[in-house]
């Protein structure tokens, strides 16, 4: 029954989540992987659940999970030269934003998308991320200035 | 459409035409059988503090800066609702390692010790005479290639153990904790050696077998992706152990321990679908309980004990748009009270907490990193007082009845070290200028005399579209009129304050105050300012900008 319940409740937001998770790790195919994984870890922790937003709380782990995906990342791109990471699925109008995306520094990216798609404060950022509030600051606002920076060059709708 | 509006509206555009071919959801394996674990409760014990400003004679600039020798720090506590015990003295003076980083400041047995790197090593500092003069300590090296930094030290068995990082990697990714050891007072330290914890240290206490320190675990028997609250023990500094994983410490980050009379307290954050704050009290300290913090969501940061067995614990709470400084009190560390730490710009958040003879002194900053502030409660007293300061703070101690705090960047950009000191003084009436009968037609108000009004305030940073500062010395004048909506404004306009800018009715006219409490302008006066168009919050007005910009009567 707490199983149905859980699938009830997490279900209807495994669509977005992997649609975040691919904005965060700018990779399609590692964020189905890492969405499989904050799904599993949901599951796990659904008996602990005692919020109301199980979106919020469902992205929180799929975030930090990427965010640690990113971290091994960085330590094995420098032997291995990764695959290059398909944007077939990019709008057109869109790939100069989804190349900045994957330009920025993957904290930035992932702090960037907490707070402008989420909303979430710096300083829940940082409990989210584990990382000072400062430095959270810091990432939001140099993601914002190059982001800004893409979209002063197009014209504006 | 705002720049902010039309990157939301693209990213989610984005986002929304992501892949949508969903991975087939994993297999859910069989259920543990434990139940629910953590429940914060929810009692509000709310004890206000008023702000005020404390007002000095005479006009001033908007921003003194740059001053190389001592300067004050004006209380923003308002002098009539403060017991004259509730206050400190600031002064800001310049560490005299320019190039230094600062991490850490610690009081042992009357010595202070600065920690942190200076000219790219790992360094320490020492001072005997309460911060006037400063020696170098002699810093072994581990490694010539290796960028490391000091951190916060502890006494145990007649050693001191500093807590520090090496940093390696691209970009500086990879942190190692590691340790330097002193045995004569902090004169001098061995090379640092690895830290043999898994996991993340945030703060060490003594207690337990010599030294108990809390953090964040790397993910064992938890959850990953979850944070694993850890507690580890070490009876010399050298060898650690950790102590056998908690359940309540599933989903918690430890930040701040403190200890008294066996009693270990350890508090941080807990995460659900949003952060509570979270603490635990432990004797052994193997077995810890959870207990309430009196506040719905927000998170502790750090926590100290006095010499009476009181703490106090420190952090914010949030509605989820905005954030504020917090303290809480408890007299046994079981029942806590919630005590806010009012500042005057948004998204606070208190981040140390340092306990003197006198009582305790908070340090905290905006969320952006900025708008720093220090918060003072005597010793038994049941609120305290905030004041501003411009520079970030990064940590602060307790010398007998003196707290003295390290900051570095200013908002002018200047990230000089810094050390900001508080000393208990015997307050003083302000002395408020008697106004000046008006020249010109005095506006109408139907206000009393005395009480400080708020005004319209801008971010101590104002960027524009593409984050670079905004502030230019386009010049804004006119006559200052008293506002039914702003309180204060320029003849037919709107003007945006900096930030810890306040109005005071004063007979019939109302006084604009700097944030040092200073009377720079009154409604009738010819202003002149520095200043741009800007938007903020939605308004559109004058942005007067801090740091290069005055306001003054104009020229006659």
């Amino acid at each position: 029954m707490e199983d149905a319940d859980f699938m009830a409740a997490v279900d209807r937001h495994y669509l977005g989540l992997v649609q975040r998770l691919t904005l965060v790790l700018h990779d399609a195919e590692e964020a189905k992987d890492v969405a499989q994984e904050a799904y599993l870890r949901a599951f796990q922790a659904w008996h602990r659940f005692e919020g109301t937003n199980t979106r919020a709380w469902l992205h929180t782990i799929g975030v930090r999970l990427a965010f640690n995906a990113l971290q091994r990342r960085r330590l094995w791109d420098r032997w291995l030269r990764t695959r290059p990471r398909d944007e077939s699925w990019v709008e057109p109008e869109r790939v100069d934003l989804w190349r900045a995306l994957g330009d920025l520094r993957p904290e930035l990216r992932a702090a960037l998308l907490l707070n402008v798609l989420d909303g979430y404060t710096q300083t829940e950022i940082a409990g989210i991320l584990d990382v000072p509030a400062g430095t959270v600051a810091w990432w939001v606002t140099s993601a914002k200035a190059q982001m800004r920076s893409i979209l002063a060059d197009e014209p504006s709708e | 459409m705002t720049s902010d509006d039309r990157l939301r509206a693209e990213l989610e555009a984005l986002e929304q035409s992501a892949p949508s071919d969903l991975p087939p959801r994993p297999s859910l394996p069989r259920r543990r059988p434990w139940g629910r674990i953590w429940a914060p409760a929810a009692v509000t014990v709310a004890i206000g503090v008023l702000v005020g400003v404390v007002a000095t004679e005479g006009y001033g600039y908007l921003r003194s800066g740059g001053s190389p020798g001592p300067s004050s720090i004006s209380s923003s506590a308002s002098p009539s609702a403060l017991p004259a015990e509730n206050r400190l003295t600031w002064s800001v003076t310049p560490f005299p390692d320019t190039g230094a980083l600062l991490v850490a400041i610690s009081a042992v047995d009357g010595r202070l010790i600065v920690t942190g790197n200076g000219d790219g090593r790992p360094a320490a500092w020492l001072s005997d005479d309460g911060g006037a003069s400063w020696q170098p300590a002699d810093v072994g090296l581990s490694g010539s290639d290796l960028t490391e930094s000091m951190g916060p030290l502890i006494e145990v068995d007649g050693r001191l153990i500093s807590i520090g990082h090496r940093v390696t990697g691209e970009n500086d990714a990879d942190s190692t904790q590691v340790t330097w050891a002193s045995s004569d007072g902090g004169m001098s330290w061995t090379p640092a050696r690895l830290l043999d914890v898994a996991g993340v240290v945030s703060r060490i206490t003594s207690g337990g077998p010599g030294l108990v320190a809390v953090g964040t675990a790397d993910s064992d028997s938890g959850v990953p992706g979850v944070p694993l609250g850890a507690v580890w023990m070490s009876p010399d500094g050298d060898t650690w152990t950790r102590a056998p994983a908690d359940p309540t410490f599933e989903g918690a980050s430890l930040r701040g321990v403190a200890e008294n009379n066996g009693l270990l307290i350890a508090v941080g954050l807990v995460l659900g679908d949003r952060i509570l704050p979270g603490a635990w009290t432990s004797r052994d300290p193997l077995v810890w309980e959870p207990v309430s913090l009196p506040t719905e969501v927000g998170a502790a940061s750090d926590v100290v004990a006095d010499a009476r067995g009181a703490f106090v614990a420190v952090g914010y709470e949030t509605d989820g748009s905005t954030t504020r400084p917090m303290a809480w009190r408890s007299s046994d560390g079981l029942v806590w009270q919630q005590v806010p730490l009012e500042g005057e710009a948004p998204d606070m958040t208190a981040e140390r907490v340092a306990s003197g003879t006198h009582g305790f002194v908070a340090i905290g900053s905006s969320s952006s990193g900025y708008q720093p502030f220090v918060w003072y409660a005597a010793a038994g007293a049941d609120h305290g007082s905030t004041q501003n300061v411009d520079r970030r703070l990064l940590d602060v101690v307790a010398l007998d009845d003196t707290f003295i705090a390290i900051g570095d960047c200013g908002p002018s950009g200047d990230c000089s070290p810094t050390l900001i000191t508080g000393r208990a003084s015997t307050p003083t009436s302000p002395t408020v200028p008697s106004p000046t009968p008006p020249e010109t037609p005095a506006p109408t108000s139907t206000l009393s005399d005395g009480p400080l009004i708020s005004i319209p305030t801008q971010a101590p940073f104002v960027r524009d579209q593409n984050g670079v500062l905004f502030c230019n010395e386009a010049l804004l004048s006119g006559r200052l009129v008293a506002h039914p909506q702003w309180g204060i404004a320029v003849e037919g306009g709107l003007v945006f304050w900096p930030n810890g800018y306040v109005g005071r009715i004063a007979g019939d006219r109302i006084e604009l105050l700097d944030d040092k409490g200073r009377v720079v302008a009154r409604t009738g006066d010819q202003i002149e300012a520095g200043g741009g168009q800007a938007t903020i919050n939605g308004l559109d007005g004058f942005a007067v900008c801090p740091g290069v910009s005055r306001v003054q009567p104009a020229e006659p």
